[in-house]
């Protein structure tokens, strides 16, 4: 990040103050996947998210960053209403997948979350044979009918995820006999599996050690082609290998949004710049 | 305002839920989670359901006999006509043997407690634990047995010399704890020195022979004891003693745990020996837990019945004097079950409806019991999770 | 002691302080070494305590009760007269009167009265049904000389094993002289011997001790607890399930655990006034059945099962569930596919050990009738029954000798069963207990 910011030191830009929270930037790309408006998110009187909107665009990885505590995981949550499971936290705002608003009282969030999947940050494969977690979903969402179905779903999302060939042979042990690495390849399998059109990845790498991060960090560039990915990540390295579109959140508010190399080179508001630089974080 | 038109690939509208849909959802949503709830609710309305029909049927006697006569007189004759319902030596009964598990149980109680948590090594633990859950699976028949066909014969051939060793077994250990204590304060000062050491061990030397004759004096008036009977309070408060020790042991055990690493490491850090950790401060931590653990026992043991019935004796009488446990003595539970029987036949006549109103009164204070010691773990979880 | 020569020792104030508080505090270590020996020995005295109780309580009761395993029994030649036995209804014939015969055949001198029946008390009443059975059996038998082996009566039984001495006088006994005589033509015969008790297995309860057996009691038992598990387990495990997943945090939910947890602090005679309160008097059940105890029951092992289920399902991560809910399951999925599984190791540990506490259980069954004397073996639910504590409870009441040997053995039946359970409870629990 030094060097990148030495090689173009920071030029006569005016940034935009610090005590300044509207956020900066383009928000809007064309053709999005989906679409935020006016998101506020509150956890019982407290507030986490404050009048976030942004656009998500086809087939782009969307990196979320900021310092902890800023919101970044909560407002991932709301993308696919995880965050109806805890009791206290209201939503209000529209969020548009496929034209419709998905807290509209009309929508089954059942099949929603077949449509928009989710990657936790500590691996979570269920305790079932591999087989098991992967075609779980499918079968529940009546996506396969037969086992020859569900053979095939559970080798092309393996093979999507790269884990393939290292668990071909020992489909029936259990999710959990994997490495850590191997688990969150599953998860993202498991996510796959019932055919998403976005995938929500929430710091999928703070748990695992350096080799198995490249591993997934290759993956989520092939899997670009096919899906649209917003990925939270607490490190800034990792957005700026991964993603092409970064927000960039602080305290509940979505400071500056743009293309990962402006972010990250030319940032325009001084919350920005001081969090890349490291002088806080 | 961005254009918010999209276009996805398949089934723009899978995930939208028709009102047709929409409304069979809630209907399965409302019945399986009523079901539930209609069973959940089921079992707290049977809580309810038993003090109901305990009292609808205690309350006539009440209105019969009135309330001065059940609680002051200790008549107790129900087969006659009329019958007489002065219930109150029964109820000293139960509250004798009562007292005196707990005199027994609790201190033997929390010191295990405290042994399994922070004194013995692991190895050990897991041997003692099962011998403790051993006690609380016999059941209560057999308790009763062996105090009625081992025990009182025992206390009946052997009391006295039972009696002179139990007072070595436990006073022993206190009175020479006591002597030490003394003779340390007595000579206590600054500095040592062998001229002091030498002072201290005389002053401890008096002490202890003193000691030595006083315990040999009471052990030997101990001995000539004559136990009548076998089956009295005393054989009845031992046995409910061991039956509730698992309870109180188990629950401060849990109790201590939950006191947590950090205060116990915040001791020893500051060079408390384990000794002065545990009684300084992990028990005043604990000790709201351990309060209920206690109750807990205690309810454990006004509630028994069959150890009671075989082996108190069942006579209706206040012991003469009234702390002699070696009398026979009555309690509430017993009541019920011996006379129920006979009272069944007459239904309807205040020989039943007293035993429903002795009924009642356990009920009440069991459920007083309960209340307190749920009030106390409530009340300690939290201030354990507010620290 | 000058406390002058600490001052001047010193060099920089620093180090006479530092060595002050040191020295303090060597002082005194002596004493609380000492202390806490004497505290760890309190603790380990209890706790030796109970397990000296435990192996006292245990040796006594295995010590009156290995014994009631093995029987006495006496062999006869019994010459089956076939005009003694009716060819039309040979279960009618008098068994008895050809029992006395073979007594009388082997002892042909005693022919008073008297004497005559001070002998055929030797033999137990149950030997005629034997005989009678033996003749159902094999008909063939019949014209022929039997050679059985019959039970002997109680006291003969006590006397071979040592509980009654020969050697004290003759009115301090149950048997008298001429009765010792004739055993020991016995033994010189050898034709008295001791054999393994399948009496005490497979029969129901008898007035004589030498006929009782605990089987009608397994069997009340059994059916009782069956009645039992088929109620308190699903409704226990309903009701920690909406407890756990489906609860909203409001005062219902609270009005519910709070009683649910007041069920457990009724005292257990309670459950019985209940039980004869309403199933008995008010619903007119049939009393001392299976049915009834079973209901009573199941209110009391209600509390035990929740508890239990209710830490096995908090005891699911919540990684599961949102993993679950992240691929689009629905509510009841989660809970069904997911969670209770997980759960369902601790829920049958903790149904084991209710039912484990629910067939220790005497005080509310005697309430509800269980006090008669039942000789029938139980056939269903409705068919009155005694469970094996009631069993213990009413053999602990008789005065003979042989039913306290009787009844210490009933207790270790019983509790063989209970360790049994509690042993399968905790090996479950180890087995599937998992470190998330």
């Amino acid at each position: 990040m030094q060097e990148v910011l030495k090689k173009n030191p920071t030029e006569k830009r005016i940034l935009a103050p610090r005590e300044s929270r509207k956020t900066i930037g383009n928000i809007t790309v064309p053709k999005p996947r989906m679409v935020c408006r006016n998101v506020n998110v509150h956890y019982g009187d407290k507030q986490a998210i404050r009048n976030v909107s942004i656009d998500i665009g086809r087939n782009e990885v969307l990196a979320m960053i900021g310092p902890s505590g800023c919101g970044k995981s909560t407002f991932l949550r709301c993308l696919n209403r995880m965050n109806d499971t805890i009791d206290s936290c209201h939503v209000t705002g529209e969020i548009l997948f496929d034209g419709r608003n998905i807290y509209d009282a009309s929508v089954d969030v059942v099949p929603l979350r077949a449509q928009i999947g989710m990657v936790f940050q500590k691996p979570n494969p269920f305790p079932k044979s591999i087989y098991e977690n992967i075609a779980w979903a499918p079968r529940i969402h009546g996506i396969v009918e037969s086992k020859s179905d569900a053979d095939e779903i559970v080798e092309t999302s393996l093979q999507k995820a790269g884990l393939w060939e290292e668990v071909k042979e020992r489909l029936d042990q259990p999710g959990t006999s994997l490495s850590g690495g191997q688990q969150q390849r599953l998860c993202i399998a498991r996510a796959i599996a019932v055919s998403p059109e976005v995938i929500l990845m929430d710091e999928p790498c703070s748990a695992l050690d350096p080799i198995a991060t490249a591993k997934i960090e290759d993956l989520i560039e092939e899997l670009r082609t096919q899906y649209t990915i917003a990925i939270v990540t607490h490190s800034m390295q990792q957005a700026s290998r991964v993603s092409q579109r970064t927000a960039f959140f602080h305290l509940g508010d979505l400071i500056e949004v743009g293309t990962t190399e402006t972010i990250f080179t030319k940032p325009s508001h001084q919350l920005t710049e001081d969090y890349i630089t490291g002088r806080y974080g | 305002m961005p254009n918010a038109t999209l276009d996805s690939g398949k089934k723009p509208d899978a995930f939208v839920l028709t009102p047709e849909k929409l409304r069979r959802q809630r209907i399965a949503k409302f019945f399986g989670e009523g079901f539930l709830l209609v069973v959940a609710s089921f079992v707290a309305i049977v809580v309810l359901f038993i003090f109901y029909f305990v009292a609808v049927d205690a309350i006539p006697f009440f209105q019969q006999r009135g309330f001065t006569e059940f609680f002051t007189s200790t008549s107790w004759y129900p087969a006659d006509e009329p019958g007489e319902f002065g219930a109150l030596a029964i109820i000293y009964g139960s509250g004798m043997v009562t007292i005196g598990s707990a005199l027994i149980a609790v201190p033997l109680g929390i010191s295990a407690a405290i042994c399994l948590s922070d004194v013995l090594p692991f190895s050990v633990r897991q041997y003692a634990k099962p011998v403790i859950e051993m006690l609380a699976a016999i059941p209560s028949v057999a308790y009763g047995f062996f105090a009625l066909v081992i025990f009182a014969p025992l206390l009946q051939n052997y009391g006295g010399p039972i009696l002179m060793w139990a007072w070595w077994l436990i006073a022993g250990p206190f009175v020479l704890l006591a002597v030490i204590v003394v003779a340390d304060l007595i000579t206590s000062g600054d500095g040592g020195g062998s001229e002091r050491k030498t002072i201290r061990w005389t002053v401890t030397g008096v002490l202890g022979i003193l000691a030595l004759v006083f315990l040999f004096w009471v052990g030997n008036a101990l001995n000539a004891i004559q136990i009548l009977s076998g089956t009295n309070a005393l054989n009845v408060s031992l046995i409910l003693s061991f039956m509730a020790l698992p309870t109180i042991v188990s629950v401060s055990e849990d109790s201590l745990q939950a006191v947590g690493r950090e205060l116990r490491e915040g001791s020893y850090a500051l060079g408390a020996t384990r000794a002065e950790t545990i009684v300084k401060t992990v028990l005043p931590a604990a000790s709201s837990g351990i309060l209920a653990a206690v109750i807990l026992g205690i309810m454990r043991a006004i509630g028994e019945t069959m150890v009671v019935w075989m082996a108190s004796g069942n006579s209706s009488h206040i012991p003469d004097p009234w702390y002699n446990y070696l009398d026979s003595i009555r309690t509430l539970t017993a009541t019920i079950a011996g006379d129920m029987g006979e009272a069944d036949q007459v239904t309807g006549s205040a020989r039943y409806h007293v035993l429903f109103a002795m009924g009642l009164l356990l009920l009440v204070f069991s459920f007083i019991c309960n209340l307190v010691s749920e009030r106390i773990v409530v009340r300690q979880r939290k201030i354990l999770a507010g620290e | 002691m000058n406390k002058s020569n600490k001052q001047a020792g010193a060099g920089s104030s620093g180090t006479s302080r530092r060595e002050r508080t040191i020295d303090i505090v060597n002082k005194r270590l002596e004493k609380r070494y000492r202390k806490e020996k004497r505290f760890r020995l309190y603790g380990m005295l209890s706790i030796i305590a109970s397990v000296l109780f435990l192996a006292f309580l245990l040796t006594s009761i295995v010590s009156n009760g290995y014994s009631a395993f093995w029987q006495t029994y006496i062999k006869l030649d019994v010459q089956l007269d076939p005009d003694m036995i009716d060819k039309e209804d040979p279960g009618r014939s008098n068994y008895q009167g050809i029992i006395k015969q073979a007594i009388g055949a082997y002892y042909p001198e005693v022919k008073d009265r008297k004497e005559r029946r001070e002998l055929y008390s030797l033999f137990s009443s149950g030997a005629a049904f034997q005989l009678r059975d033996e003749v159902l059996k094999n008909p063939a038998v019949v014209g022929t000389t039997l050679s059985l082996w019959v039970l002997a009566d109680d006291d003969v039984d006590m006397l071979m094993k040592g509980h009654i001495k020969r050697n004290v006088p003759e009115n301090e006994r149950r048997l008298n002289d001429k009765q010792l005589q004739w055993i020991a033509k016995l033994e010189a015969g050898k034709r008295i011997e001791e054999r393994f008790n399948t009496t005490f297995f497979t029969a129901g309860d008898s007035r004589e001790p030498e006929l009782a057996g605990i089987w009608g009691a397994v069997k009340g038992s059994f059916y009782t607890m069956l009645v039992t598990l088929a109620l308190s387990f699903p409704i226990g495990i309903a009701a920690a399930v909406y407890l756990e997943e489906f609860a909203p945090k409001n005062l219902a939910t609270d009005f519910i655990e709070v009683n649910i947890n007041n069920l457990a602090a009724v005292p257990s005679i309670v459950f019985g006034l209940l039980g004869l309160a309403v199933f008995l008097n008010f619903f007119g059940m049939p009393r001392s059945t299976p049915l009834v105890g079973g209901i009573v029951l199941m209110l009391m092992t209600l509390p035990t099962i929740i508890i239990a289920s209710r830490a096995a399902l908090k005891a699911v991560p919540p990684s599961i569930r949102e993993a679950a809910f992240g691929v689009g399951s629905s509510k009841l999925q989660v809970v069904t596919s997911h969670v209770l599984p997980l759960a369902l190791p601790g829920m049958l540990t903790g149904t084991i050990i209710g039912m484990a506490q629910a067939l220790g259980e005497t005080a509310p069954l005697l309430m509800i009738g269980m006090v008669a004397f039942i000789v029938d073996i139980p056939g269903g639910f409705t068919d009155p029954a005694a469970v094996m504590p009631v069993q213990i409870y009413l053999w602990a009441d008789s005065p003979e000798r042989a039913f306290v040997e009787r009844t210490s053995a009933a207790i270790m039946v019983l509790l063989a069963f209970l360790i049994s359970m509690n042993a399968l409870a905790v090996v479950m629990r180890k087995r599937f207990e998992r470190r998330w």
